[in-house]
Parts: structure tokens; sequence; C-alpha cells
């Protein structure tokens, strides 16, 4: 019995494949790739509708002044009645957070950086803008990495050609002083609860090796108390839940989230429910950023050549629709 | 961007023609293909490695052991003397010009505790070197003058440093247990070894009981409070909306719309029941056609991603690799 399936199988021919056939795979690669390709050549200005979820984080990251303006008049407040109460314990407590907040009066933001080269295309562009955001307000960064150590060294660029390249909204920015790269521990949710106690108990030192007692801009952070913004950049699943759990539900911090395109359609739900600012979604969300920072990057300009691969997409469905609804019709002729 | 040496433009090359070999697999799967897929394995793991003992075994098991086996040796007095002389220097130069001032000083309540708690904290890090005597000046100087403590009583504060000094050591208990602390995660952490023994890997078991024991301990009220408490309490909501007296329709409409697609799905996904009665049937597709919406949103967000990933590439080819070849050339 085998052998005659043998037999038969060995006889099967084949039918002939059609010119088209045989190369539509490749025809419709290399004309999306033109497609993006020729996108890169246009510099035709393009006017972006930025979504209510990038404002959210906008806003977040602008007001990042005037919430530590308002978080050292509320700690006043609290040393106040401390001294009235005079519980010592309290006043010690209170006096060393409002030191530590008023060495940073334009507030401190934490990125973390959780992206690597597969899902950079997307994410770099809303970290350059996020930075540059933070740079131009004077407002301190705190850079990690949570998920995977191999983004370490890719966020390290990242920060540092930001922060060192030239630009009329703000000054070369010192690293230890106005920024610093905490980079990659193991377990992220043992390390981000950690940093709820001490951040630099936690890191100990900087990606480059520094001691975190060291570096002048630790003296006015300790834990998640002397950070007013999150934000994760992250091209993996679970780890906004776990920075969700942890900066908000925990320590009540305001938390941001940049997401691939892939992945952002299961974190609108907490758009709603208020316990995220804001969301980017996607090379999407990076331009709509940028439209609102108004600093081209390469995030407007990657959605020019989204625009023409859409626009072939949006061809090749109608064209597959008409040559289905053709053969079917030439079906019923038959 | 340009390549700034020869290096970093054969790097640029190597990318872009690795680039070609990955994309040579659209034509055919093929030879150049699978080596590019292997050297990407290759060097991920090998960089996870390094990466990995540069970023956690290193500092948090490696550094701290050989800094506390360092400071066991260390000669206690060198260290005294230290502490004398920085403490000697912060009462000179915050010693008050007159006498008046100097009696007034000693009125001044100081927190004994605190300094020890300061000193020991600065003292007892891992990272600090106590046989490098310019290490713990500094550490000590940036302590005192950073301190929030009020350290104005400067008679208080020679007699409490008299005091901290004679019951100084150069290992702390504290640092002993931390050690304790740290020699016991290793050997817990290397239990996870014994599943490459078939005979004994139940013992891996251990370790794993203790991480999911304390991630789960830890994770299991936050993920309840964040993904269930927070998103009831999102959905509770007036299905109304007034804004100054008069309904904004938009916004009505979107709680309608919320509500129903809550009750739907979740009634879609409730399977004890035979949904046979038209009511049944009509939520169900109803349900559906919510799941349809979301679906088509994750598929369309999918095409977007996997063409900005095509964008980044193409970027890179033009930037990179073509321009930063002409630029370094000159041209």
């Amino acid at each position: 019995m085998n052998d005659k399936n043998n037999k038969e199988s060995s006889t099967f021919i084949p039918p002939k494949k059609s010119w088209w056939e045989r190369n539509y795979r490749a025809i419709i690669y290399s004309a999306a790739f033109l497609a993006v390709f020729a996108g890169m050549f246009s510099d035709k200005p393009m006017t972006l509708n930025v979504s209510s979820a990038t404002k959210g984080l906008y806003n977040s990251v602008e007001s990042i002044p005037e919430k530590r303006r308002k978080s050292i008049i509320e700690v006043e407040e609290k040393l106040k009645e401390a001294k009235e109460k005079k519980d010592d314990k309290k006043i010690r407590e209170l006096s060393e957070h409002l030191a530590r907040l008023k060495l940073n009066t334009n507030g401190v933001i934490l990125i973390c950086f959780d992206f690597d080269p597969s899902t950079a295309p997307e994410l770099k562009p809303m970290a350059i803008s996020l930075l540059r955001h933070a740079f131009k307000n004077g407002v301190k960064v705190l850079g990690n990495v949570g998920y995977n150590v191999i983004s370490a060294q890719l966020a390290q660029n990242i920060i540092e050609e930001t922060a060192h390249e030239s630009s009329d909204n703000f000054q070369p920015q010192k690293a230890g002083n106005d920024y610093v790269f905490l980079g990659y521990r193991p377990n992220p949710f043992m390390v981000y609860m950690q940093m709820g106690e001490s951040i630099i108990s936690a890191y100990e030192s900087d990606y480059a090796g520094n001691d975190l007692n060291t570096l002048p801009i630790m003296k006015g952070i300790n834990n998640y108390g002397d950070i007013e913004d999150v934000i994760l950049l992250s091209g993996y699943v679970g780890m906004p839940e776990i920075w969700i759990n942890v900066a908000k539900t925990k320590f009540g911090r305001s938390v941001g989230l940049g997401m691939t395109a892939v992945s952002a359609a299961d974190y609108y739900p907490y758009i709603q429910s208020k316990q995220i600012a804001g969301l980017l979604a996607g090379l999407r969300g990076a331009a709509e950023y940028e439209t609102e920072l108004k600093a081209l990057g390469s995030g407007i300009k990657g959605m020019r050549s989204q625009l023409y691969a859409h626009a072939l997409a949006i061809l090749l469905i109608i064209i597959g629709n008409i040559e289905f609804f053709v053969s079917k019709f030439r079906k019923r002729r038959k | 961007m340009t390549p700034d040496t020869f290096i970093d433009l054969t790097g640029i090359w190597v990318a872009a023609l690795l680039t070609f070999c990955v994309f040579s697999f659209l034509i055919k799967d093929n030879f150049m293909f699978k080596l590019t897929e292997a050297i990407f394995v290759g060097v991920s793991v090998g960089y996870f490695i390094v990466l990995t003992y540069q970023n956690g075994i290193k500092p948090k098991i490696e550094k701290p052991l050989i800094k506390y086996v360092h400071n066991l040796k260390v000669d206690k007095s060198a260290v005294t003397n230290t502490i004398v002389a920085e403490i000697n220097y912060f009462v000179s130069s915050n010693k008050p010009t007159n006498d008046l001032q100097l009696a007034a000083v000693e009125q001044i309540p100081f927190n004994e505790n605190g300094f020890f708690i300061l000193m020991n904290e600065t003292l007892g890090r891992s990272s600090l070197d106590l046989a490098d005597q310019k290490q713990v000046a500094m550490a000590l100087q940036n302590a005192l003058n950073n301190s929030t403590l009020n350290m104005k009583n400067i008679f208080a504060l020679e007699k409490s440093t008299e005091k901290y000094i004679k019951s100084y050591k150069t290992v702390s208990l504290s640092r002993n247990l931390w050690v304790a602390y740290i020699i016991f995660s290793l050997l817990l952490g290397l239990l996870f070894l014994s599943r490459f023994s078939p005979k004994h890997a139940w013992v891996s078991r251990y370790p794993m009981a203790y991480l999911l024991g304390i991630g789960v301990g830890m994770a299991m009220p936050l993920n309840f409070q964040t993904q269930i408490l927070g998103q009831i309490q999102a959905s509770i909501i007036p299905v109304v909306h007034t804004v100054s007296g008069s309904i904004d329709w938009a916004k009505t409409f979107g709680n309608i719309s919320l509500i129903v697609g809550i009750l739907s799905v979740l009634y879609y996904f409730f399977f004890s029941l035979k949904k046979t009665d038209p009511f049944s049937r009509g939520l169900t597709k109803i349900g559906i056609a919510y799941l349809m919406i979301g679906f088509g949103a994750s598929f369309a967000f999918t095409i977007m991603a996997r063409v900005s990933l095509l964008i980044g590439r193409v970027e890179f080819m033009k930037e990179e690799w073509i321009m930063g070849t002409i630029r370094y050339f000159g041209y």
C-alpha cells in the first residue's frame, strides 16, 4: 500500500505556475521597499492630528517643573505641621525630603529604555523627543533599563547623543549633573520595588561604574518621592504592568508609556482609567510627540514613508478585491 | 551620521551586508540567511552573558564580597585618625567667630543617634575602600556637608565623635549580615544549575519556590489593585454625561458604547449558558463585533509596526550606509 502511495507521489506533477504566481511575492516586497524609500526623499510638510493620548503624555512632561513647585509647597506645609506637633522623626524625614526637592527645582523624570535594536525604529524617536523635552525644561533625567540587558548600550548611546547635540533649546548636558544612566540590574520588579526605598542602594553605581553617592545629581534623588514622572518606552508586553503596579499604584507617581504599535492597543484602557498620563503608540506616537514639541525628528520623517507604504497597502487591497470579484464573475459565467 | 573611523565604516558595511542576507529570505531560504541567523543568535547570547555578569554579578556579588574581605584587613586606627581629622576640619570651619555665639551654640540640640547612623552609613558603604584614606576623607566630607542634621553644636559633635570612635569597627554587624545574605543568595542561585543533572534537578525547586513566593506575594495585591479594581472603577461611569447642565452627546455615546461593549464581550465569554434565545444571540453578536473591532485595530497597528521596522532598516541603508560611506570619503 505504502509503495503504491510512494509511486503515486513520485509521479505527481505540480500544476505549472504562471509568471505572476512565481514572482508576485518579490514584486510586492520590492514595491513596499520602493514605497518606503520614496517616502524618504519626500520633503512635503506633514500635518498630524495629535491624539489625546500623546497630548496627555506631553502635558505631563511639560508640567514637571510645576509639579515640583507644588511638591515643595506641600512638603513645606507638612513640615510646618510636624514642627507644631514636635514630631522629631517626621521633622527629620521631611526636612531631608525638602532639601532634596530644592536641589532640583525643575523636577526629575525617570525614563526606562526597554527596547532593543529590533524595536528601536519605533521607540528611539520617542526616546530622543522625551529627552529633548526634559533637557529643554531643565528637568533632570534618570535613565534605566528593566527587562533586557542588551538594551543598555543602546540607551546609553541615545542619552549621550541627545545630551550633547547642538540645539537652540538647551545647552549640552553634563553626565552626573543633569542626567545619569543607571543601566540594568536583574529582576526588574524587585529593583523597582527597592527603588521606592532607595535608588542608590538598588543600583549602587551607574552604567559607567561611577559610585552613585559621588554624583551631584543623586544628592537630590533618593526614591520615587523625588521623581515627578516615570516613563517607560517598551517593546515588551508585561513591562508596563510592572511600572504601573509599582510606580503608580504603590508609590503614586505619574506614569507614561511609549509602546511599539503592536502592543499599544493593549494599554489604551489604562488611559481611560487614568492609571497612565498618556501613551505614544508606535512611530505615529513618536511623530505626534515631535509635532507637539515642534522639533522635527525621525518620527515625522518615518511617517512620510508610512504614508507611501499605507497607500500601497490600500492599493493592493483594492486590486486583490477586484481580482476576487472578477474571478468569481468569470467562474459564474463558465 | 558620518563614520568617524575606518572601523566604524567597516561595522556599517558589515551591518548592511547582514541586512541584505536577512532580506534574501524573501526570495528563498538560503545559506547566507542561515549564516546570519546563527551569527545573530551567537552574538546575542555571548553579549547577554557578558553584560549580565557586568551589570548583575559584578556589582551585586563580586564587588561587595571583595570589598568586605579587603576591609576586614584594614587597620582600624588609620580609619579613626581620618575620622578625627575630618571632624576637626568640619568643626574648625563651622566654629562661630565670637564667644557670645559660641555660648549660644552649646544650647542647640544635637541628634547623636542621627549622627551615628550617618557615620555608619557613610563608612559602611560597600563601594568604599577603607584602606584609601583620601576616599574615606572625601566620603566623610560629603556626608557632613550635605547632611540635613543640625550639627551647629560643635561641642556635642566632638563628644559624640569620641563615643563613636570607641565603638567603631571596620566591619560592622550589619555589614556581616549583609555579606551573609549575599552568600546565601549566591548559593540559592547556584542551585538552579542542578537542573543539568536529572537526578538532582529537584533541588532547583527551592530557589524557584523562593522567587515565585516573593514575586507572587509582592505582585498579587498590586496586580489586583491595578488590573481589577482600577479597571472596574473606571467602568463605573454615568451613562449620561453633562457639562454645565447640558448633555454632552459625544461623551454620552462613548459611555453607552463602553457599557454595552463590556457587558456584551463578557457575556460572549460566558460559556456555561446555552445562548439559544434571540436576546442572548443578539448580545453575543454585539460582543463578537466589539472583539472584531479590537482585533482589527490590533492588526492595523501590527502592520504599522512592521512597516516602521522596514523604515528603520531602509533609513539605516540610506543615511548610514550609502550617505555615510560617501561622506567618509569626503564627497
